[in-house]
């Protein structure tokens, strides 16, 4: 993959991305394995998710404050990072989901007509 | 905002964000391997196929940086580090250039805020310019002269004070204090409660005076005790600058003054001397009597007031007195009658005032003067540090080469360049700042005018000179820089050319710099050349007299003189009295052990005109008197009798009509004759009538400028002083001594008073002093342009020596490259030597050319000194001459005693 080519599909992707992430702890806090991990599964391993566009998508979301991050015991009684959605996250995972049914709607119209 | 804020914590707890990343990042790849596991993987392997599937950690990590970081911030914070180490690894570099910053900013910035202090903006406070001052148009002497406000219109002027913001006004004080045995009288201001107010002046210590504490006064003198407030000099001298001066007292006229207030020392209004002020009521006045129009009124407009409301105001204020004072009733409606167009008032803003005031035109003089002197180092300065910015990137070639290679981004270099640039600006900023504060309290000490507000640096200055500075070395140094990115790389890498080749086409940047240089110095060191001879000169003029332990006694008859009786035979005896006291008084002086020599003299004023017995011309002329004989004013001022003879006893009497006239008299009134035996008689300027007194010239002596070369020389004739009249100047004596005259002042005093107790304190003046007082102004500037001068001279000299020695070590490999393929040591220092010249040549043309056209300015600077004397020239063209060869042959002999192989080796 050329150095600009990725660049590119993560750009397209990254406002996807942050509402999947976001979607996903709608359900509930959750590490960054753990949201990699769950990804993946809901995706059926299609995706190709690394961390290297989780990590950076978490962290941005974090300073603008949709999700916020606490460390706490994981199952193995490791200390881990916990991310949850706050209220803004929440809000925006409402916008982002309407944005996105919307675009689905003309994409495919347009798709269809053109 | 979030963003922000969150941007802002990271920065601070960096560490801490860092570690919790590494934890994170390590947790998760710890799950990964155990989901590996779990799959079924030997934990080696799994651990592998963690790793690869997380990806690039590092990259991540960037990537989380880029999200916490003041990307901007820290870069430059960076450059800055890395700024300061370059410094510190080239301190003689670093400070040369902040040297030479400060230098050329501070002595910039000095001149320019004296100049908006005294000239441009002398009035302190936002509202200066709606200060404006009123007075009437006065008949002085036969001459409109501008005068100020009679009681009267005072008076009216109050009733139309709502028309303004603010009133105010104020009059000469001259009151009368005791010192030692002696009486003397004090110069202040009787001013309005309002008046510091008006002027938004505050006092150094204390207050200035409220509304209802006013000094009741008659005739100038105060009538009741009250408060005082007293100028710094007096604070000084009395109360020795202590801070517990405030509620202390002074005695004036009688009458006992508290200290309520302290004026700063750069507060000199209305005049130089004042040393008081006192609050005050318009005076008292006694029907019947007139006084002169000494009151000076200044107003403060609204903020829409205009001027031209103020001259209907004043009109109508004006017209309404004349026909309340009718001029046939005697009164001040007379006095106004007489003048050309009656009671008239005059008006001009308060600025303008301060301007006009006399020898402002010589201190503008100066001023621009040593501004055009201090624009001229700043170039230098830019040139200075242009060169050596240049200089410099070169011999960084390599590393930034090695930078760029390492894709740091030009864009980044460039801004790295920059930030030392603008690290070594601020430096020598600050630095300026300390050299502004130096130079402007220089220039406090010869500027004599009345001033509102103090000698300060004025930062909008500050801001454009370091501006200036800094903006040099980038401009002059990137522009080249951007080359060197592109096209040197691979070489200067390979280290294979020596950079002959391309340092070439720098060089010839970097030579015209050098020419640029040695143009401005020849220039500027030609004017400064030029203006420290005329100075000299001026300095040196003959004086027409000998100063040396020479004083001067000017008597004071005090009270007895003022009251003049109108008697003539009381007159007569008291004119018969004064001159017995004179003529005792210069017999005891002579008795003292240690005079050489006294005598007579005083001083006449008005001007009169000479009538010519020959052709009836009239030459404008002063009188004055002098003893005869052994108490000659002209013998003891050592003044030399160029024709004819001085007084003898034959010439004393109303009856005689010797005199004896000033050179400059005799060729104004004579020229080419001799003057011995001319006629003449005199009358009153401004009259036809001539006095009936034939005076017939008996001698001629020199011309006498006591205070130098400043003082504007009159034709002068001279009578024996015995029949002066009691009014006009006071008598002098003078004394010259066999040593220091300071050490007879006082038994010269105790004599006076022994010889008549009624006089006052006489006012004693040295005459070396008074020449050296005089001409401070100008030891001033001299000294300032040598100051200049020599710093013009030091930076040019180290600028262009180190830009040609420089430019001749580079070098080094092409010249062992030569010598190793046989060329004589003398073929090529002659090589270097000539390449060397060949900027500095054009360079030393182009300065005299431009000095030649420039110099036609200063003309009226200069003091029988021709703008195109060559002395000063050829001396700068000397110096520059010496430097550049030094800076050509001194590194090139270096360069050719090296054994050829080291040259080649070198870098």
């Amino acid at each position: 993959m050329s150095k600009e080519g990725t660049m590119s599909k993560i750009d397209l992707l990254q406002g996807t991305l942050d509402m999947l992430i976001l979607r996903v702890l709608a359900r509930g806090e959750m590490h960054g394995w753990g949201i990699v991990d769950r990804l993946s599964q809901l995706s059926k391993n299609s995706l190709k998710l690394g961390e290297g566009s989780v990590y950076p998508s978490l962290y941005r979301m974090e300073t603008k404050g949709w999700i916020k991050a606490e460390w706490a015991q994981s199952d193995n009684n490791r200390k881990a990072k916990y991310y949850s959605l706050t209220r803004a996250g929440r809000a925006q995972l409402e916008v982002e989901q309407q944005n996105w049914d919307q675009l689905s709607v003309i994409i495919a119209a347009v798709m269809r007509n053109a | 905002m979030k963003t922000l804020l969150v941007r802002l914590k990271a920065l601070f707890r960096r560490k801490n964000l860092e570690a919790e990343m590494e934890e994170e990042m390590r947790h998760h790849l710890e799950e990964r391997t155990a989901a590996h596991v779990r799959a079924g993987m030997p934990p080696d392997e799994a651990r592998y196929a963690a790793i690869r599937g997380f990806g690039n950690v590092d990259g991540l990590k960037e990537q989380a940086r880029d999200q916490w970081a003041f990307a901007w911030l820290e870069q430059v914070l960076q450059d800055l580090r890395y700024a300061l180490r370059q410094f510190a690894r080239s301190p003689g570099y670093t400070l040369f250039v902040v040297v030479t910053l400060a230098l050329g900013i501070g002595s910039t910035t000095a001149i320019l805020s004296a100049i908006n202090a005294t000239i441009l903006n002398p009035l302190p406070g936002r509202d200066a310019e709606r200060v404006v001052m009123l007075g009437e148009r006065g008949f002085v002497q036969g001459r409109e002269e501008r005068t100020g406000v009679s009681p009267p219109v005072l008076e009216a002027l109050q009733s139309v004070r709502d028309h303004f913001e603010a009133t105010t006004w104020y009059e000469s004080a001259q009151i009368v204090r005791k010192f030692e045995d002696f009486t003397t009288i004090e110069v202040g201001a009787w001013v309005e409660t309002e008046f510091f107010d008006l002027l938004g002046a505050r006092p150094l210590l204390g207050r200035t005076f409220l509304s209802d504490e006013e000094i009741v006064r008659s005739g100038n003198q105060p009538e009741i005790d009250g408060p005082i407030v007293i100028s710094h000099e007096w604070w000084r001298t009395f109360f020795s600058g202590s801070p517990e001066v405030l509620g202390r007292q002074v005695d004036l006229g009688g009458r006992r003054f508290t200290v309520v207030g302290v004026m700063p020392a750069h507060f000199r209004f209305p005049n130089e001397g004042v040393n008081y002020w006192l609050p005050a009521k318009p005076e008292r006045l006694r029907p019947g009597i007139l006084r002169a129009p000494n009151t000076s009124v200044l107003i403060k407009l609204k903020p829409d007031g205009m001027p031209s409301q103020v001259d209907v105001i004043l009109k109508g204020v004006a017209d309404r007195l004349m026909s309340d004072h009718p001029s046939e009733v005697r009164g001040y409606g007379q006095w106004w009658g007489l003048r050309p167009n009656g009671l008239q008032l005059w008006h001009s803003p308060l600025r303008v005032h301060f301007q006009d005031g006399s020898g402002s035109e010589e201190l503008q003089r100066t001023l621009f003067g040593l501004l055009a002197t201090a624009a001229f180092v700043l170039l230098i300065m830019c040139a200075n540090i242009a060169n050596l910015t240049l200089a410099r990137i070169e011999r960084r070639q390599h590393e930034l080469s090695i930078r760029l290679a390492l894709g740091v981004g030009r864009a980044r270099l460039m801004r790295q360049l920059l930030t030392e640039s603008a690290v070594l600006g601020v430096l020598g900023g600050i630095a300026g700042i300390a050299v502004a504060g130096a130079g402007l309290r220089l220039l406090a000490t010869f500027n004599t005018l009345p001033r509102l507000r103090p000698l300060e640096v004025d930062f909008r200055v500050l801001g454009v000179a370091l501006l200036i500075s800094m903006s040099t070395g980038p401009l002059f140094g990137l522009l080249p820089a951007c080359r060197v990115g592109r096209l040197e790389l691979h070489r200067s890498l390979a280290r294979s050319v020596s950079g002959a080749v391309s340092g070439m086409r720098q060089f010839s940047f970097r030579a015209g710099l050098v020419m640029v240089q040695v143009s401005l110095t020849v220039v500027l060191l030609t004017g400064a050349g030029l203006m420290l001879r005329s100075v000299v000169k001026a300095l040196n003029v003959d004086p027409g007299f000998d100063p040396s332990n020479l004083l001067t006694i000017h008597l004071n008859f005090g009270g007895a003189q003022r009251r003049a009786p109108t008697e003539s035979a009381d007159r007569a005896a008291m004119i018969a009295h004064r001159n017995s006291v004179l003529a005792q008084l210069v017999e005891r002086y002579r008795e003292i052990p240690g005079v050489k020599a006294a005598g007579l003299f005083r001083a006449h004023y008005p001007a009169e005109n000479a009538v010519l017995e020959t052709d009836g011309e009239t030459v404008e002329v002063l009188r004055a008197y002098t003893g005869m004989g052994e108490a000659s004013y002209f013998r003891t001022a050592g003044i030399p009798i160029l024709a004819g003879r001085a007084f003898g006893r034959e010439d004393i009497g109303v009856h005689s009509s010797a005199v004896v006239v000033s050179e400059l008299m005799a060729s104004a009134c004579w020229p080419g004759e001799s003057a011995i035996g001319k006629r003449f008689r005199t009358a009153r300027v401004g009259s036809t009538k001539i006095a009936p007194e034939i005076y017939e010239v008996i001698g001629v002596v020199g011309d006498v400028q006591p205070r130098g070369f400043n003082e504007h020389v009159h034709p002068t004739f001279y009578r024996a002083i015995d029949e002066s009249t009691l009014t006009g100047m006071s008598p002098a004596v003078l004394v010259r001594t066999e040593r220091d005259p300071r050490a007879l002042i006082g038994t010269l005093r105790a004599v006076l008073k022994a010889t008549d107790p009624d006089m006052m304190l006489p006012h004693i003046t040295i005459a070396r002093q008074v020449l050296f007082d005089a001409t401070k102004a100008q030891r001033t500037y001299r000294n300032y342009l040598l100051v200049f001068g020599s710093v013009a001279l030091v930076l040019s000299a180290v600028g262009i020596y180190g830009s040609l020695a420089y430019s001749v070590a580079r070098r080094t490999k092409e010249l062992g490259v030569r010598l190793a393929l046989g060329a004589g040591r003398r073929h090529v220092l002659a090589l270097v030597m000539r390449d060397g010249a060949g900027p500095i040549g054009v360079g030393i043309v182009a300065g005299c050319v431009g000095s030649v056209w420039l110099t036609r300015f200063l003309t009226s600077q200069l003091f029988e000194v021709s703008p195109l004397d060559p002395f000063a020239m050829a001396g700068a063209i000397a110096f520059l001459l010496s430097v550049a060869l030094l800076a050509c042959y001194l590194p090139a002999r270096r360069a050719t005693r090296i054994n050829p192989i080291a040259a080649l080796r070198t870098e």
